[in-house]
């Protein structure tokens, strides 16, 4: 089955993510095992919830966690550039496996996973779950709120 | 098809980061992996109910949670790293008041 399949390397790259010792590479795996949970979601049926992973899980906190790698990091410990080669290796592997599976067993959806649709999840998001939909939101803001004050500048406050 | 040996493994790696590791990227890697642990259970939970439109909305209402969760994580991280020029949970104990 061609979950199995996704799942398993998901859980391989979430060790490489664990276990490599150079944190860029742990995240860079990271944002693979977020890719290949989208993936799964799309075979799951589920592809509001794959695309959503997709954008933000492999995208979006990529970004900010390599950007905020970049600020801090002094690179102390040592580079690892067997490492890089092996995740870069893996990666081409899977999608390799990836492409001969497809192409022997092209039917990967079970017929017992129902159909979905973008606008029923949408109309249970706005309309069903509207109660806490809100409240979210607010948390949202207020962690947007707390980012700002944890980067704040000690001068600053000082400075007005 | 059965995929919650994946969920429970998914768990257990980020409990086993989350307690062992001691640079706090890698706690926020272990604490990633908890929640996409939490994403696929709740995918394959609707599955099972046959509520798959619901769970997922749940999913999407998890996902943008968790990008907060990290991007308070990480300001936190720079605020800490700004202190004391480390990434080691252990020097974090200086901050006991």
């Amino acid at each position: 089955m061609m979950i199995y399949l996704t799942l398993g390397f998901l859980l391989f790259f979430a060790l490489l993510a664990v276990f490599l010792r150079d944190t860029l590479l742990s995240v860079l795996s990271l944002a693979t095992v977020s890719a290949l949970l989208s993936i799964a979601f799309y075979q799951l049926n589920s592809p509001v919830a794959g695309a959503f992973e997709l954008s933000v899980g492999a995208g979006l906190i990529t970004v900010l966690a390599v950007l905020t790698i970049s600020f801090l990091q002094k690179r102390k410990e040592k580079k690892q550039p067997g490492a890089a080669l092996w995740l870069a290796l893996s990666l081409a592997l899977a999608a390799l496996v990836f492409f001969l599976f497809q192409a022997l067993w092209p039917q990967v959806l079970a017929d017992i996973i129902p159909e979905t649709s973008w606008g029923e999840v949408g109309e249970i998001l706005w309309k069903v779950r509207l109660f806490d939909l809100l409240p979210q939101i607010l948390v949202i803001l207020a962690a947007v709120l707390g980012i700002l004050a944890l980067l704040r500048k000690e001068g600053e406050s000082k400075e007005r | 098809m059965n995929l919650w040996p994946f969920v429970f493994a998914l768990f257990a790696l980020g409990i086993f980061c989350l307690l062992t590791r001691r640079n706090l990227i890698k706690i926020l890697i272990g604490l990633e992996l908890l929640s996409k642990g939490a994403t696929l259970a709740l995918i394959w939970s609707g599955i099972l109910r046959n509520s798959l439109s619901y769970t997922q909305s749940l999913a999407v209402i998890a996902i943008a949670i968790e990008v907060m969760v990290v991007a308070v994580f990480l300001a936190l991280v720079y605020a800490f790293h700004e202190k004391s020029s480390s990434l080691d949970t252990d020097d974090m104990r200086r901050l006991k008041g």
